[in-house]
């Protein structure tokens, strides 16, 4: 039966049957538009170059040139996954024995000629519980 | 009707929600709630912060109230919420917002103050400017019952700008200075800018502006409020002396707005001098010698040999010499000072010598006043001695104040500085006293 023979017979009320199939392709289709711009926040980072060194004994910085900017919890999941991966948490790359106090990520748009700064996030050791960094801030250039 | 049905079942719960939060005095929403002699503050900030705007309401209120005592006898206490991301918390700050914002409702007897963490996650309303913002919005409360200031914007923020200003002058008073530096500089600075008829122009229009051309350009906020503050100022000035602030300000309200057009042109008169040389001469005055010491230090090519013969006056008439040597501490920071031949290295010597008799509180208050600019290496070797203090807390602050000051690295872990042990922690005053000693 086509969907006008069945809205003529039962009237609007069929929308209630009709609803289930339709709605999410609706959706889907009214969402086209809107897709591509969501890819940019959900894309992984890609990290252009990389530099640290150590401020102080116990404070360690980052420079991190990225080819798109991320959302405050791109920058914040990024981040936590770097501390893993090199180990900050128990271990200091330039001054090995002195546990790292303070991590600071500086992020910069290496993208063509100009490059800009996009934020900076910041971790540190809090008092008393040694064990694990603790996220301070992101702060985001507008 | 459907709709209106709608809309009463959306209010209801925001009706409920509303009286549950007043009849709560909001302690629903924040962790902390201070109750005081002025008011009560509710936030979510940790002591440290919450602590300063606690001491600063109680002290600025008696001291605005002692200078309007028949208009604030009827004030009622003020409820002050202390809002924005503590430190610390994960806060995701976004550039181009402001940092910090205050205001002020006079119908529910409320200040709203919110301060965001700086990058090194320290927050923003430990700042001294901050803190002088919420004596700008307690003022409001508290002149607020000021026959005739009501609706007229400039009187208002003019009479806020006013008691903003307010200072200590060494006795724990409150104490009002000649003028408001900052709204000083900024209407010379306008002035020079503009030139003189668009100068006076602008203030016509402040002065007659509703609340929409008073408030309405962000840009224009500060000039709108020098302008308002300096025409107050120039008011105050053509009164008798003996007059009390309350009768001037009750005749200056009463003023109807012709009146008050004619008097502008002295106003350009009273701003000829210059910042730096209008402070000069309160220098000599015992009870304004603190806050002309604190302008000048600030003023490009001041006269470092005037502030110490200052500050020289105020050791000999001081049982505390911290203040005077936290002044010194910034001055020796500074960039723009004029300091004599000789004169620098021999209160740099002195100040070595008070430091090694002085008291941990001191020191800790020194070591945390110690400016980042590596003018500051002059003074290191007093800050190293703190290293090997038994106060934990001042070990911890002399090690953040090396970290400011000196190009060689140290530990800044407080924790480090605090519990690790001696033989550790001597491991690093040796590398300092190496690097001190390296020629």
């Amino acid at each position: 039966m086509y969907f006008s023979q069945y809205f003529f017979q039962h009237g609007p009320s069929c929308f209630s049957l009709l609803n289930r199939p339709l709605i999410p392709i609706l959706l889907v289709i009214s969402m086209i538009p809107i897709l591509p711009s969501c890819r940019t926040v959900q894309a992984p980072a890609v990290v252009v170059g990389e530099n640290s060194w150590n401020r102080e004994k116990d404070v360690v910085e980052y420079s991190i040139g990225l080819e798109k900017p991320l959302s405050a919890k791109g920058y914040l999941e990024w981040t936590t996954a770097h501390l893993h991966e090199k180990n900050l948490h128990q271990e200091n790359p330039g001054y090995p024995g002195i546990p790292v106090y303070e991590v600071r990520y500086y992020f910069f748009n290496n993208r063509g000629y100009r490059g800009g700064y996009l934020g900076s996030v910041l971790w540190r050791r809090p008092i008393g519980d040694s064990e694990m960094l603790q996220h301070v801030s992101t702060i985001l250039e507008r | 009707m459907i709709l209106c049905r709608f809309c009463s079942l959306i209010q209801l719960p925001i009706l409920l929600l509303g009286f549950a939060l007043l009849s709560s005095g909001c302690s629903l929403v924040y962790d902390h709630k201070i109750q005081s002699n002025s008011g009560v503050l509710y936030s979510d900030h940790p002591k440290e912060v919450t602590t300063p705007y606690i001491e600063r309401m109680d002290w600025s209120a008696r001291g605005i109230q002692s200078y309007i005592p028949k208009s604030a006898q009827d004030i009622s206490g003020v409820t002050v919420i202390l809002s924005g991301e503590p430190a610390d918390s994960g806060a995701v700050i976004r550039r181009g917002r402001p940092g910090f914002a205050g205001w002020y409702n006079g119908v529910f007897d409320m200040i709203w103050l919110s301060g965001a963490p700086d990058e090194d996650g320290k927050s923003i309303l430990l700042e001294l400017d901050s803190l002088d913002t919420f004596q700008h919005e307690l003022a409001h409360h508290l002149t607020s019952g000021i026959p005739g200031i009501q609706r007229r914007w400039w009187l208002v923020e003019g009479v806020a700008c006013h008691f903003e200003g307010g200072f200590d002058p060494g006795d724990g008073s409150f104490s009002i200075p000649p003028f408001h530096i900052k709204y000083y500089e900024k209407c010379r600075q306008e002035l020079r800018r503009r030139g003189e008829a668009r100068f006076v122009a602008d203030l016509q229009e402040t002065l007659e502006g509703n609340y929409g051309t008073f408030y309405s350009t962000d840009s224009e906020l500060l000039y709108r409020y020098a302008l308002s503050w300096g025409f107050l100022w120039h008011l105050l000035a053509s009164f008798p002396e003996e007059d009390s602030f309350e009768d001037k300000i009750y005749q200056i309200a009463a003023m109807p707005a012709k009146e008050l057009l004619l008097m502008t042109q002295g106003f350009v008169e009273d701003l000829s001098d210059r910042t730096r040389e209008k402070l000069r001469e309160y220098l000599p005055d015992p009870r304004l010698r603190r806050w002309a010491v604190s302008g000048l230090i600030r003023q490009y090519r001041a006269s470092a040999q005037e502030i110490v013969d200052a500050l020289e006056e105020e050791l000999k008439q001081n049982d505390d010499p911290t203040w005077t040597w936290s002044q010194f501490v910034q001055m020796i920071g500074s960039r723009s000072l004029r300091w004599p031949r000789g004169l620098r290295n021999e209160w740099v010597l002195k100040f070595f010598d008070f430091m090694e008799n002085a008291t941990s509180a001191q020191k800790k208050q020194l070591c945390s006043e110690v400016v980042s600019s590596s003018r500051s290496f002059s003074i290191i070797n007093a800050i190293v001695d703190c290293l090997e203090s038994d106060d934990a807390d001042l070990r911890a602050i002399a090690a953040k104040s090396l970290a400011r000051i000196s190009r060689q690295k140290t530990i800044v872990n407080p924790e480090f500085w605090m519990n690790a042990p001696d033989s550790l922690r001597q491991v690093e005053i040796d590398a300092w006293r190496d690097y001190l000693n390296r020629d």
